[in-house]
C-alpha cells in the first residue's frame, strides 16, 4: 500500500546516500519544499550501516532482483514530453562472497544465562557498559569460544559499514557538522592510532607533537628533521618556491633530497601522506597539509570516526531536512523521470506524478539514457570479524592503517581495525575494513593485506584443543607452567599464530563512483555519486556543495540551524486570546515545543 | 506560514540580551546593599549566606562576598553538624562556580579554606578534581598550585605523583605550569635520595627534554626547565672558601646557609662568631665574621657545616681553608652525547638561540675551561642571531670571563695561599656578576671595561682596598657602594662632572689615594680645595 503523497515539490531527492542527504538538508534549510525518497527501508543507500542481522538481509536481498519498474505504456504524458525509465545498474553491487572460519554451533561450554538475558534486554548500545566485571572476565576467556550462532545471536551489537570512512578533524564535513549545527546528532570517538608497517611489523606512527615527543624509536636529530619538514608542508603549502623544482615529479622524488633517515621518510610517505611511489609531489604536500592541519583539534591522531558507524551521518542530515519540513518516504519506488524540452519536470512513482524544480538523483536511481560513461573508480571492499587486534595494545585502540601495494598490479589498501567501544562489535572482537580500488575482484585485490595481517583459515575448534592438548604434552615441565596452568597455555598458544584470526569475512565490490552523465541530461538533474575512494567524506560534501550552488546560486549552503531555545514558539511572545482552561493551551504548547525539539 | 520554524533575528536577540543585562545589574545592586548591611550589624544569618552564595554564582571574582562568607563560618557559634553541612555546601559551591570560571583566584583559595577547616577531607575526591579540572585545560595554574596543597595532604608520595606529571607531560609538553610542577616533585624527590638516585633521574630527565627540544625547539618552555635541569643541585652544602686575618673571617659555601649552621671550632673549642651576610640576608652563601679575640699561629682551626670538618691551615699571618678542584659531573658522557646532538640542530637550524645557548651551558658543565674559547665563540653568534638580548649575552659573557681568569690564577697560586690581587682589565666587561670570590680580593684592577653601569656591583669587594675603574666610561658615582677597606681608588679617563657625587664617596670612605685624571671634572676651579675640606690628607691626581 503506497503512501499518497502531495504532487508539488521544488526539489525531489532519491536515494539516501551521502551526498542527497547533504542536499535535501540544505534546500529544505533555506525553506525549499523538499521530497526525499528512498526505495529501501533503510537509510544510507551505498553507505549504510546494518547491524549482523541487517547485513544478512541486504545480502539476501541483493539476490533477489528489484521489482521492475512499470511499463512506459502505463504512465499519462502530456504534450512533447518524454518518459525515462530509471534503472539501478549503477548502483550494482557484485562478487559477494561471505564466509565463516568458525563452526556452527561448536560443543563448548553456552554463554551463561546472564548473558543471554541481557541480550534479549539490550539494545546493543549501552549493555556493554552494563555488565558486570565477571562477565567481562568470562567474555575474555571465551575468546576462542565464538560461534555462528554466538554471532548471529549478538546481531544487535554489530554496526557494519558497507562504505567505512574517517572525517579529518579539520576536513570539509566536520567543518560542516559544525557550521551547519547539525553535530549535535552525532557521536564521534577519534582515531586513536595511525599504523605503518615497517621493518617486518606494524608499529604507530608518531603523528601529533605529543607523540613525536614520546615516540622511542627516533633519534632527537629524526625528530627534528621529521618536524621540520612537516611544519614546512603545512605552513607553506605546495604552492611554495620551496617545492618550485620538483612541479612535475614525484613526492619521492623531492624527500630524497632532504636527507631524510629511512625511518622519518617512511612515516612520511606512508602513514602521513599515504602516497606511493606514483604520488606527485604537489598531491603528497597537500596530504601532507590536510593531514597536519587536522591534529591537535580532537584527540591523537587527525581523524574521527562516527559512532555507530558511517551511515549515522547521511541520517544526520536527514533530520535536520525533516526538522525544516522536508517530507520523507522510504520503500518507495522511482519508476522514472518526466522529461519536457531538456528540463526534467516531474517523477513518476507508483501511481503518482509528482512535479517538481530540481531532481536530485543518487547513483542508483539514474535512467541509462542520460549516463556517458560508467565511471573506473570501482572499489573492492573487505569485512572481517577477527578475535584480536592487528597491533595489541594496552587499551582497546581504533587503528587507520594505509598499506602501499607490494607489487606493480596491486592497489594500495587502506585498512581500519574498530574496537567494541566504537558499537562495530561486540566485546572481545574487532572489526576490520580494508577497502582498494578495485582491478579483479574484492577477495583477489585484498588478499595480499589479508594474509599479511589475519589469518583468514577455518578454525577447527577440535583442531584448538588438541593443539593446546598436544602442546601441554610436548612442552616439558616448567614450574611456571604448572603453577599457572591453563591461562598460560592459552597465551602461549595465541604467541605461535600472533595474526587475528577472522571469524567471518565478507568480501564485495561496490560499483564506480566516477560516473559521468551526457551533456544531453536535463539541467535541473543533478547526480549524487555513491562512495568513493577517498578515505574521508570530503568528495560527497563538495558536490553536495555544488549541486546546491547550481540549484540556488544566491543562497547559504546549510547556514547554522538553531538551537530549540532560539525557535520562537508560535503563541509564545504574542499570546493568542486565552480561553478559561489556561493550563490546558500550556499543555498543549508544552507539547508543541516538545514535539519541535523532537 | 504554519509550521515553519521561526528564528529570532540578531536584533531581537541583542535586545533581549541587553534587558537581561539590565536585570543582572539590578539584582546585583540590590544583593550587594543586603550584604554590607548585614555585614555593618553582623548579622550573619541564612539569608546572607543564601544571598552571597546566588551572587558569587553569577560572579565568582567578587572576592569581597567570599570573604563575607568565611566571617559567616567564623562568627557563626552554629554547633559542629551544621557548620559541616555548610562546609559540604561551600565545596559544591566552589566547585560550580569552578566550573563556570576555573580560573579564579578566589574560588580557589576559597575551596583551600574550606577543606582546611573540615574535620575530615576527602583528599581523594579533591585530588580527582583536579586530575579532571587538569583533563579539560592542562595549562591552569590555579588547579597545579591546588593540586600540590592536596597532594601534601592527602600524603602522596612525590615519586607517585611525579608518574601523574609525566602522563601530563607527555601529552602535551608545552606547558610551564607542568614543567614546573615536575621541577618541584623532583626537588621534593632529591631531598630524600642519595647523589647516584638524582643524578640517575637527571640524566633520565636530561634525555626526556632534549626530545622535546627537538620536536619543538620553539616551544621555550622546555628550555627553561632544561636551564634548571642543568644547574646543580647539591643536597649538602660543601665549603668553597675560608680566609681568616687578624680578626675577619670571610667564608664562601656552595649553597645557601644560615649562620646558625656554621660553627668555627680554635682547637676543638666552639667560638663564637658574629656572622654578617651582605644583604642581611638569613641564608646566604657568603658570610661575614669577626672574631672576638685574635687568633694565634699555633691555634688549630677547624670550620664545621653540618657535620663536615674543614682544616684551615696558616700561612703568613692568614688561615685559610680552599677548594680548588670540583669534581667532574658524573653524567658526562651523556652531556657529551647531547652537546654534539646539539650541534646537529644548530646545522639544520643556524637560527636557533636556543640551542646555541644550551651548547654553551652543556659545555661550561663538561669542562669550562677546555671548551672556554668554544663558549666565547657561541656567545659572540647569540648576540648577532638574538640582538633583542644582546646584553644579556654581554652580561653572560663577562660572567664566564671573570671565572675563567679566576681559574687561571688559581693555577699561579702555592698550596697555602689564597691570592687577593687580580686583573681584570682590558676584558670588555659589562658586569661583575656575582662571583663570590671578589669578596676575597684586596686589589682588583677593573681598568679598561665597561662597568658604568654596573657599579652597584662592586659591593661584593668587601676586602678591597685599592680598585682600578680607570677608562670605564664612568659618569657618575651615585650607585658606587660603600666599601669599607677601599683606600685607593683609581677612576682616571672616566667621565665623571659631578663634584657632589665625588665628595659624598669621599665622607663615606677613607681614602688615601684617589686618581681623577682625565675627567671632565678636572676643569672645576673649587675641585681640589672642595675635597681638601673633606680629606685633608688625600692624595689627589688631577692632572
Amino acid at each position: 500500500m503506497e503512501d499518497y503523497l502531495p504532487n508539488e515539490y521544488d526539489v525531489v531527492v532519491v536515494g539516501t546516500g551521502m551526498t542527497e542527504s547533504i542536499v535535501a538538508a540544505a534546500a529544505s534549510r533555506i525553506g525549499k519544499k523538499v521530497l526525499h525518497l528512498d526505495s529501501d527501508e533503510y537509510y544510507g543507500g551505498l553507505w549504510a550501516t546494518f547491524n549482523f542481522d541487517g547485513l544478512q538481509k541486504w545480502i539476501e536481498d541483493l539476490k533477489v532482483s528489484k521489482s521492475s519498474a512499470k511499463d512506459v505504456s502505463e504512465v499519462d504524458l502530456e504534450l512533447e514530453e518524454k518518459f525515462l525509465k530509471t534503472s539501478n545498474e549503477y548502483s550494482t553491487v557484485e562478487n559477494i562472497e561471505e564466509t565463516w572460519y568458525i563452526s556452527n554451533d561448536a560443543d563448548l561450554p553456552v554463554v551463561s544465562s546472564k548473558d543471554t538475558q541481557t541480550d534479549s534486554t539490550g539494545d546493543g548500545s549501552g549493555s556493554g557498559d552494563e555488565k558486570s566485571d565477571d562477565d567481562k572476565v568470562e567474555k575474555k576467556e571465551n575468546v576462542k569460544q565464538w560461534s555462528i550462532d554466538r554471532i548471529r545471536k549478538e546481531y544487535r551489537k554489530f554496526n557494519i559499514d558497507l562504505a567505512p570512512k574517517l572525517l579529518f578533524a579539520r576536513g570539509e564535513l566536520v567543518e560542516l557538522l559544525i557550521s551547519s549545527n547539525i553535530a549535535r546528532y552525532a557521536e564521534f570517538r577519534a582515531v586513536s592510532r595511525v599504523a605503518t608497517f615497517m621493518d617486518g611489523k606494524l608499529t604507530q606512527v608518531p603523528c601529533s607533537r605529543a607523540d613525536v615527543f614520546a615516540n622511542k624509536t627516533v633519534s632527537v636529530v629524526e625528530k627534528r628533521m621529521l618536524m621540520q619538514l612537516l611544519t614546512s608542508c603545512m605552513e607553506q603549502g605546495a604552492d611554495s618556491p620551496e617545492f618550485d623544482g620538483f612541479r612535475d615529479k614525484t613526492f619521492l622524488e623531492y624527500l630524497n633530497t632532504k636527507n631524510l633517515t629511512p625511518i622519518v621518510q617512511h612515516y612520511v610517505v606512508q602513514a602521513i601522506a599515504m602516497a606511493t611511489e606514483k604520488t606527485s609531489c604537489r598531491d603528497g604536500v597537500n596530504r601532507t597539509k590536510h593531514f597536519l592541519n587536522s591534529l591537535g583539534r580532537y584527540g591523537n591522531t587527525p581523524f574521527l570516526w562516527p559512532m555507530y558507524g558511517s551511515g549515522e551521518l547521511p541520517q544526520c542530515f536527514c533530520r535536520l531536512c525533516a526538522v525544516f519540513g522536508g517530507v520523507y518516504c522510504l520503500k518507495r519506488q522511482l519508476d522514472g523521470v518526466v522529461i519536457h524540452k531538456n528540463k526534467c519536470k516531474a517523477i513518476i512513482s507508483g501511481k503518482q506524478r509528482i512535479s517538481l524544480e530540481h531532481l536530485v538523483l543518487g547513483q542508483g536511481h539514474l535512467p541509462p539514457e542520460v549516463v556517458a560513461s560508467e565511471g573506473e573508480q570501482r572499489i573492492s571492499r573487505g569485512i572481517f570479524i577477527t578475535d584480536k587486534s592487528i597491533m595489541q595494545g594496552e587499551k582497546e585502540n581504533l587503528t587507520l592503517l594505509y598499506y602501499p601495494p607490494e607489487q606493480p598490479d596491486q592497489e594500495p589498501v587502506t585498512l581500519i581495525e574498530l574496537g567494541p567501544s566504537t558499537n562495530a562489535c561486540p566485546q572481545g572482537l574487532f572489526m576490520v575494513h580494508m577497502t582498494c580500488k578495485r582491478t579483479t575482484n574484492a577477495k583477489e585485490d585484498l588478499a595480499y593485506v589479508v594474509n599479511k595481517f589475519l589469518k583468514a583459515e577455518p578454525l577447527d575448534p577440535l583442531a584448538i584443543r588438541s593443539s593446546i592438548h598436544s602442546h601441554t604434552q610436548t612442552v616439558s615441565p616448567d614450574k611456571r607452567h604448572i603453577q599457572e596452568g591453563d591461562q598460560d597455555n592459552r597465551e602461549e598458544s595465541t604467541e605461535e599464530s600472533p595474526k587475528p584470526q577472522v571469524l567471518w569475512s565478507l568480501y564485495l565490490n561496490l560499483p564506480a563512483s566516477d560516473i559521468k552523465l551526457n551533456e544531453s541530461t536535463p539541467s535541473n538533474l543533478h547526480l549524487c555519486s555513491g562512495p568513493d575512494l577517498e578515505l574521508d567524506f570530503d568528495f560527497a560534501v563538495n558536490q553536495a556543495k555544488s549541486i546546491f550552488e547550481s540549484m540556488y546560486p544566491d543562497k547559504d549552503f546549510l547556514p547554522r540551524a538553531p538551537d530549540p531555545e532560539e525557535i520562537v514558539l508560535e503563541g509564545e511572545e504574542a499570546p493568542g486570546p486565552k480561553f478559561e482552561g489556561d493550563t490546558e493551551a500550556e499543555e498543549k504548547q508544552d507539547v508543541e515545543k516538545a514535539e519541535k525539539e523532537d | 506560514m504554519h509550521g515553519r520554524v521561526k528564528v529570532r533575528t540578531t536584533a531581537e536577540q541583542e535586545a533581549l540580551k541587553k534587558k537581561e543585562r539590565a536585570e543582572k545589574l539590578s539584582r546585583y545592586r540590590i544583593g550587594m546593599s543586603i550584604v554590607f548591611k548585614k555585614r555593618k550589624d553582623k548579622i550573619y544569618d541564612d539569608e546572607l549566606m543564601m544571598v552571597t552564595e546566588r551572587m558569587v554564582l553569577q560572579n565568582p571574582d567578587i572576592y569581597t562576598l567570599w570573604n563575607i562568607r568565611r566571617e559567616a563560618f567564623t562568627n557563626n557559634d552554629w554547633d559542629e553538624k551544621l557548620l559541616e553541612e555548610f562546609y559540604q555546601n561551600e565545596l559544591r559551591l566552589t566547585e560550580n562556580c569552578l566550573k563556570q570560571n576555573p580560573k579564579s583566584y578566589w574560588v580557589w583559595y576559597q575551596r583551600i579554606w574550606i577543606t582546611n577547616h573540615l574535620a575530615e577531607c576527602n583528599w581523594k575526591k579533591e585530588l580527582m578534581l583536579c586530575t579532571k579540572c587538569l583533563n579539560l585545560d592542562d595549562r591552569n595554574f590555579h588547579c597545579w598550585n591546588y593540586r600540590e596543597f592536596v597532594v601534601q595532604k592527602a600524603g602522596i608520595s612525590p615519586e607517585e605523583e611525579f608518574e601523574f606529571a609525566t602522563s601530563k607531560i607527555l601529552n602535551n609538553f608545552s606547558n610551564y605550569s607542568s614543567w614546573h610542577y615536575r621541577s618541584l616533585l623532583l626537588s621534593k624527590m632529591f631531598h630524600n635520595s642519595d647523589q647516584n638516585d638524582i643524578d640517575e633521574k637527571k640524566k633520565q630527565e636530561l634525555d626526556l627534554v632534549m626530545n622535546a627540544t627537538f620536536t619543538d625547539p620553539n616551544d621555550s618552555s622546555a628550555w627553561f626547565y632544561q636551564r634548571w635541569l642543568l644547574n646543580t643541585h647539591e643536597c649538602l652544602p660543601i665549603l668553597s672558601q675560608v680566609l681568616i686575618k687578624s680578626d675577619n673571617v670571610i667564608l664562601f659555601v656552595n649553597k645557601n646557609i644560615s649562620a646558625e649552621s656554621i660553627y668555627l671550632k680554635i682547637n676543638n673549642e666552639n667560638e663564637n662568631v658574629q656572622w654578617k651576610s651582605l644583604q642581611q640576608t638569613k641564608i646566604s652563601k657568603l658570610w661575614f665574621g669577626k672574631l672576638k679575640k685574635q687568633l694565634n699561629e699555633t691555634n688549630n682551626v677547624q670550620i664545621e657545616i653540618e657535620g663536615t670538618f674543614y682544616p684551615l691551615v696558616y700561612n703568613n699571618q692568614k688561615w685559610i681553608y680552599k677548594k680548588r678542584k670540583y669534581k667532574f659531573c658524573s653524567n658526562k658522557n651523556q652531556l657529551l652525547e647531547q652537546l654534539s646532538s646539539y650541534k646537529q640542530l644548530i646545522e639544520m637550524e643556524p637560527n636557533n638561540k636556543w640551542a646555541y645557548l644550551t651548547s654553551i651551558l652543556l659545555m661550561r658543565k663538561i669542562d669550562f675551561i677546555k671548551f672556554y674559547e668554544n663558549i666565547l665563540t657561541n656567545l659572540n653568534v647569540l648576540v648577532n642571531i638574538d640582538s633583542l638580548r644582546s646584553n644579556y649575552y654581554k652580561d653572560l659573557r663577562s660572567k664566564y670571563i671573570i671565572e675563567y681568569n679566576i681559574y687561571e690564577l688559581w693555577n699561579t697560586e702555592e698550596d697555602q695561599e689564597i691570592k687577593t690581587e687580580i686583573d681584570l682589565s682590558g676584558l670588555n666587561l659589562t658586569t661583575l656578576s656575582n662571583n663570590e670570590h671578589f669578596s676575597f680580593f684586596e686589589q682588583i684592577n677593573l681598568s679598561a671595561n665597561y662597568l658604568s653601569d654596573s657599579l652597584h656591583q662592586l659591593f661584593i669587594l668587601q676586602s678591597c682596598t685599592k680598585l682600578s675603574l680607570s677608562s670605564n666610561q664612568v659618569e657618575n658615582l651615585k650607585k658606587f657602594p660603600t666599601l669599607q677597606n677601599l683606600e685607593v681608588l683609581l677612576l682616571r679617563n672616566n667621565k665623571l662632572n659631578n663634584l657632589e657625587e665625588i665628595l659624598q664617596l669621599l665622607t663615606r670612605h677613607k681614602l688615601k689615594l684617589l686618581d681623577l685624571r682625565e675627567n671632565p671634572i678636572c676643569n672645576t676651579e673649587e675641585l681640589q680645595t672642595s675635597i681638601a675640606q673633606i680629606s685633608p690628607d688625600l692624595q689627589l691626581y688631577i692632572e
